[in-house]
């Protein structure tokens, strides 16, 4: 494939050319999260309902329709499979979309994702017709667990949820990679920079989704392109395939015939 | 000059106080205040229509200057010696608090506090207190668990004084009248006949006459706490909302806000009342003695770019979008539609008019 060929992938039989996605809250304002969305492009825009949200958050959905971006509906906040299968059903009543992140939280300090409760949640949603992005944790028997109940991609985290600590575990992270080659991947949670989005996408991750790495920051605009290049160029050096780690120094230009670097390791060798 | 100011919250009072401030004596203006609720109803914070009344007072242009640009921000700060000048000329010195205020960051949350400085402008002015700076500002937080810090140039507002002076000022002037009718679209054009200049201040009622203005919820609770002795508000960095702890005098304190994109005007969710109660009972143990006198919410109407403006129409002006800024962004629109109006703005004005823009073209 040539640099600039078109460079799409599919998620549960949809093509998808964006890589980068991206949540809307703790935005200073309105427009600079469509700033940074102009910038970003990002495959999806995720966006969490609640019931009260549901009964009055219209004026808020006709904007963010407005960027003409993807809806990607969460079920933030839920503790139970119970809560996710119905917050589920409201979002798609309202977003009319099939689309679904399941998050069922385990922990309310850590936002770690519950094991049990969110298999029986994403069992469910995907026998009523949902296509389902699980956010969980980067465990290997939860992830195969998603798997064997219908799940076509896996959401695993880097670190806790708006912490910004990075990849807390690569070895995991690489380990599933290698274990669901075909299953789509993409890292939600816990990034900070953009070097930590490169990394994982030079593991050969299909995407990133990120929220408080880019609002937080103090120009959010200007990070969600940053991490739109950073993203880009895990991907394309994970596709160039890097060279594997040598032990011994390799000298990158051929010094057979440099005399004088010879001259000095016979000087060094016989002490003259 | 007949001028006619539709919506008596905050805006609309800072335009007729400012008014009658900048022209003095001048018999020939008339303001007519047009408001859905009586004076009296409209100063009660359980039964405004106001979301000015209902909002914390807090004049915090560091603690808010996340949401700022820089020239923003500048203006923000002007508000301050604006409040204490109308303080003054409202003769209700105690409408104006300057102690400063209070950050705190709960120590389960460490991470809470960078954070906060890295956002903020003007991050100089921000110093953690030492426990014996704390015991001679704030002696009853010494048992917090966490960190504090204090923002000296920042001040309150004590909203009921303000709106009960501001009421009285308004009434005892011949030239004001108050006129209890709700304003309809359709009123409008008989009111642009009617008056020389009508200024539209309805907040989020303006919503269909503004296809970009949205309601951003807030819940507040204000509570009787006569163990909790605190004498300038505190802002707590909660993971979810800004959530101020202020003090609004006879022991009295007000919990709020959360920040909801929703134009649900249900009752409170409990959540955000847990988390309310649980962010003020994190700061004082005190607070699970106190006593909940009531729980209010209201929309706060916000426009994309997070900033209030003003929309010229003929001798129609419409002005709204101050979102959580209307203590600190109020007091420079009303200013500026003063000026639009042609009195002179720069004579009188506490500071500068500034230089929000106004709309090119109606919405």
């Amino acid at each position: 494939m040539g640099p600039s060929a078109p460079d799409s992938w599919n998620l549960y039989d949809t093509p998808m050319t964006s890589r980068l996605w991206m949540g809307s809250s703790h935005f200073p304002n309105w427009n600079v999260f469509a700033s940074a969305c102009e910038l970003a492009k990002p495959g999806f825009i995720t966006l969490s309902l609640r019931r009260q949200t549901a009964t009055g958050g219209q004026s808020y959905w006709k904007l963010i329709r407005s960027l003409d971006i993807p809806i990607l509906p969460n079920t933030a906040g839920c503790f139970s499979a119970h809560e996710a299968i119905q917050l589920a059903e409201i979002s798609r009543d309202t977003f009319e979309t099939d689309w679904i992140k399941v998050e069922v939280i385990a922990d309310e300090q850590s936002l770690h994702p519950e094991g049990p409760e969110l298999i029986r949640a994403c069992e469910v949603l995907i026998q009523k017709g949902f296509k389902v992005l699980p956010y969980c944790s980067d465990d290997l028997s939860i992830c195969k667990a998603l798997t064997d109940v219908g799940c076509r991609a896996l959401m695993p985290l880097g670190a806790p949820i708006g912490t910004g600590l990075g990849l807390l575990n690569p070895f995991n992270l690489e380990r599933l990679r290698y274990r669901f080659p075909k299953i789509p991947l993409i890292l939600d949670a816990g990034l900070g920079k953009p070097s930590q989005a490169t990394q994982v996408m030079e593991m050969g991750f299909d995407a990133v989704l990120l929220n408080t790495a880019i609002s937080q920051s103090v120009n959010p605009a200007e990070m969600a392109l940053a991490f739109l290049e950073a993203v880009s160029a895990g991907h394309r050096a994970f596709k160039a395939v890097p060279m594997p780690a040598q032990p011994n120094a390799q000298p990158s230009t051929p010094s057979m015939d440099m005399p004088i670097g010879d001259y000095r390791v016979g000087a060094e060798l016989y002490g003259n | 000059m007949k001028i006619a100011i539709v919506g008596m919250g905050l805006l609309g009072r800072l335009v007729a106080l400012e008014c009658l401030r900048q022209t003095g004596l001048d018999e020939e203006l008339t303001i007519d205040c047009y408001n859905s609720q009586p004076p009296i109803e409209n100063e009660s914070i359980r039964h405004t229509q106001s979301v000015g009344r209902l909002a914390a007072g807090l004049l915090g242009p560091y603690t808010e200057s996340w949401h700022f640009d820089e020239q923003t921000f500048e203006e923000a700060k002007l508000a301050i010696s604006y409040w204490e000048a109308l303080s003054e000329w409202l003769n209700a010195p105690k409408m104006f608090n300057s102690k400063g205020c209070l950050v705190a960051c709960h120590v389960n949350d460490p991470g809470a506090l960078p954070l906060f400085k890295q956002r903020m402008q003007g991050a100089d002015q921000f110093s953690l207190l030492t426990k014996n700076e704390l015991l001679k500002l704030e002696p009853s937080l010494c048992s917090f668990n966490g960190h504090l810090g204090l923002l000296s140039h920042e001040a309150q507002i004590k909203i009921p004084i303000f709106y009960r002076t501001s009421t009285d000022r308004l009434l005892n002037d011949s030239q004001v009248k108050w006129i209890s009718k709700t304003v309809t679209a359709k009123d409008f054009s008989h009111l642009s006949k009617a008056y020389d200049w009508i200024i539209d201040c309805r907040g989020f009622a303006a919503k269909e006459h503004l296809k970009d203005l949205r309601g951003i919820r807030g819940d507040l609770i204000q509570m009787w706490a006569p163990d909790v002795k605190l004498s300038r508000p505190v802002r707590f960095l909660h993971p979810k909302h800004p959530i101020y702890i202020v003090p609004i005098g006879s022991q009295n304190y007000v919990i709020g806000t959360t920040e909801i994109e929703s134009e649900d005007i249900e009752p409170i969710r409990a959540r955000n009342l847990m988390d309310l109660l649980h962010t003020a009972y994190a700061l004082h143990p005190a607070f699970a003695e106190a006593r909940v006198q009531s729980i209010h919410h209201g929309l706060r109407p916000t426009l994309p770019s997070g900033k209030p403006d003003i929309l010229d129409e003929g001798n129609r002006i419409t002005a709204n979008g101050l979102y959580r800024h209307g203590y600190l962004l109020g007091p420079g629109i009303a200013q500026q539609i003063v000026g639009m109006m042609g009195m002179n703005a720069s004579k009188k004005a506490f500071f500068k008019p500034n230089t929000f823009k106004a709309c090119e073209t109606p919405h």
